[in-house]
């Protein structure tokens, strides 16, 4: 096979904690992107075989058409890289992974001359090497009913990022739906220096909820995906919480929002509990200030640490304070280098700045440097990378693109191609 | 940018475009070489990126060899493309231009080029575009060669403006003018 035909045909898959990206290289700036998760379908029931449903698991697009009652919700839609892990015997969640991995394939397999995709695919940065295992198999199942995939590799999310942006030494800062990963790199991550945090774009849906409930919407705050659009329109990032909260009790109406949910008569507005949006950013970035204390007492789940196969992930820690502790594991020397290059990337950190609050709200690379100083750490340089939800799948493609065809996976090193077809 | 219609024919949301510059067979250089040749015509550059009159070239990424550079382009008048194509053939052997359209923009630019699903070859201005509509996801990948072996003149911003206002003078959104 061609070093040319590879080039043309690099496919990237980003398995995040919440959404899918994936597609060729053809496509540009933006992958397409669906929600990671399947819904199984209870087959014996008379409605399927009326209907004639013949599938078993439903991912991609047609998912919220096949949704039943709420209470069914829990146990067949299944979500399977909530935490970025899945268990090795855990068959649903691969089951649906194999589903949305062929259903991304197909949805762009060439006509004509195709003989299969280069698929360069992502994962979090603590996945073991039994994930990386199965994965390859699903690919050789996939390939069973026609060649899709040519030849398959596997990155971790973070080490994406930084290729995506040509940054050989750096931190990168992984945060999405279910978690945060900050991983030093240095050629390559230093797997040992990762620091995971049982925090992301959820837990900040999850305050959302409460402040809506709180605001007199408790009724529509248990649609979790009308809570994120809320939460994406309203949310603010503090550059202090303590001077938000008064500046919002001083200037009542310059905090006030209102947010009308398109295509629907519901309008959102939250009034005299206004000053709360500036919660909901600090939250994902330091979740110890007093104020969250009486959401926990009043029954809001405290983000927890918990392990996952050989990683903590931890709950209550401040992210400049899991930055920090990720490069106090790396030599001496190489410390300064990491501060000095800082990238945040993935959906969470995407906090913007309305026009008239830029003296209290501030984006997630100010927040961020803040932080930093805080604890001492100066001259860091923090960056957010462009369209930072895409960095990811961006960088699965620079990678598959540069690796040359010939380059053969190697367990030891955990990179090159792994001959599918 | 938004659609107040560019009489230019920027891009704009929806509408990506790379272009990948490949050297003669055993010769290499990578990102620096391009940036080399287009500094000697005009462009600014910088580690990543070069830029002319609101053209951004923005390098993404490089074969191992270098005899291969993968960049992005944002163009805010399609004649940069003629630019472009006159600072780096040569030293390059050929540029393959691809331009991704996604939602609206290619569900209309398939009609209008008369492609379902599947792939397609189309001649204008005198060039093969090689068209692959994917109809599931809605996109829509245009493609070509530019090589050293031909003049191209003003070919790429003509094909430029055919893409992104469908025929010459007659647009198939609206919005342009």
């Amino acid at each position: 096979m061609s070093e040319e035909y590879k080039r043309e045909h690099v496919f990237g898959l980003d398995y995040g904690t919440s959404d899918f990206k994936y597609g060729p290289i053809t496509l540009g700036e933006e992958p397409e992107v669906v929600e990671n998760r399947g819904f199984f379908i209870d087959r014996s029931s008379l409605m399927a075989r009326i209907m004639n449903v013949d599938r078993e698991v439903i991912v991609g697009r047609d998912v919220p058409l096949y949704l039943e009652a709420r209470s069914s919700l829990s146990e067949r839609l299944i979500y399977p890289m909530r935490n970025g892990l899945i268990e090795k015997d855990d068959e649903k969640a691969w089951r649906v992974v194999k589903e949305l991995t062929r259903y991304a394939l197909q949805s762009f397999t060439p006509e004509g001359e195709f003989q299969g995709y280069y698929a360069v695919a992502s994962f979090s940065i603590i996945a073991p090497r039994y994930m990386y295992e199965r994965f390859f198999q699903i690919l050789r199942e996939i390939n069973e009913e026609r060649i899709y995939v040519r030849s398959a590799t596997i990155i971790p999310q973070p080490f994406a990022v930084a290729i995506a942006h040509k940054t050989p030494t750096c931190v990168v800062v992984e945060s999405g739906h279910g978690n945060t990963q900050v991983c030093p790199i240095s050629m390559y991550p230093i797997r040992d220096a990762v620091v995971a945090l049982n925090r992301g774009g959820g837990a900040a849906n999850t305050l959302m909820a409460e402040i809506l409930k709180d605001a007199g919407y408790g009724d529509l705050a248990k649609e979790e995906s009308f809570v994120r659009r809320v939460k994406e329109r309203v949310g603010l990032l503090p550059r202090d919480l303590d001077e938000a909260i008064e500046y919002s009790r001083r200037n009542p109406d310059k905090v006030r929002v209102r947010f009308k949910v398109p295509g629907t008569r519901v309008e959102v507005d939250l009034g005299r509990m206004s000053w709360a949006r500036f919660l909901v950013g600090e939250y994902v970035f330091d979740p110890r200030h007093e104020v969250f204390q009486s959401y926990f007492a009043r029954g809001m789940p405290r983000p927890s640490d918990v392990k996952m196969g050989d990683t903590y992930f931890y709950g209550m820690m401040d992210m400049a304070e899991a930055i920090v502790n990720a490069v106090e594991k790396c030599s001496l020397e190489l410390q300064p280098h990491l501060y000095s290059k800082i990238l945040l990337s993935g959906g969470n950190f995407g906090w913007s700045v309305p026009e008239g609050l830029e003296e209290v709200a501030v984006r997630s690379d100010t927040k961020i440097k803040l932080m930093m100083a805080e604890k001492g750490v100066e001259n860091v340089d923090v960056r957010i990378t462009e369209q930072p939800q895409y960095s990811v799948w961006r960088g699965c493609i620079v990678y598959g693109y540069a690796v040359p065809v010939d380059y053969e996976w190697s367990w030891e090193r955990m990179e090159g191609w792994v001959r599918i077809a | 940018m938004g659609k107040g219609g560019n009489p230019r024919l920027g891009l704009r949301e929806g509408v990506s475009l790379r272009i990948t510059a490949r050297f003669p067979p055993g010769e290499g250089g990578g990102w620096e070489r391009v940036a080399e040749a287009l500094s000697a015509s005009g462009f600014r550059t910088w580690d990543r990126g070069a830029e002319r009159e609101g053209c951004v070239v923005e390098y993404l990424g490089s074969s191992m060899e270098g005899d291969e550079v993968l960049m992005r382009v944002k163009v805010d008048k399609g004649e940069m493309l003629d630019e472009i194509a006159e600072a780096l053939l040569p030293p390059c052997w050929y540029l393959d231009i691809y331009y991704g359209f996604r939602g609206e923009d290619a569900l209309t630019l398939s009609r209008k080029l008369g492609i379902v699903s599947g792939k397609a070859v189309k001649k204008v201005e005198g060039v093969d575009l090689i068209l692959e509509y994917f109809p599931g996801p809605g996109r829509l990948v245009v493609s070509y060669r530019v090589g050293w072996d031909r003049r191209w003149g003003d070919r790429l911003s003509k094909i430029h403006r055919f893409l992104l206002s469908g025929e010459r003078g007659k647009s198939i959104w609206g919005w342009i003018r």
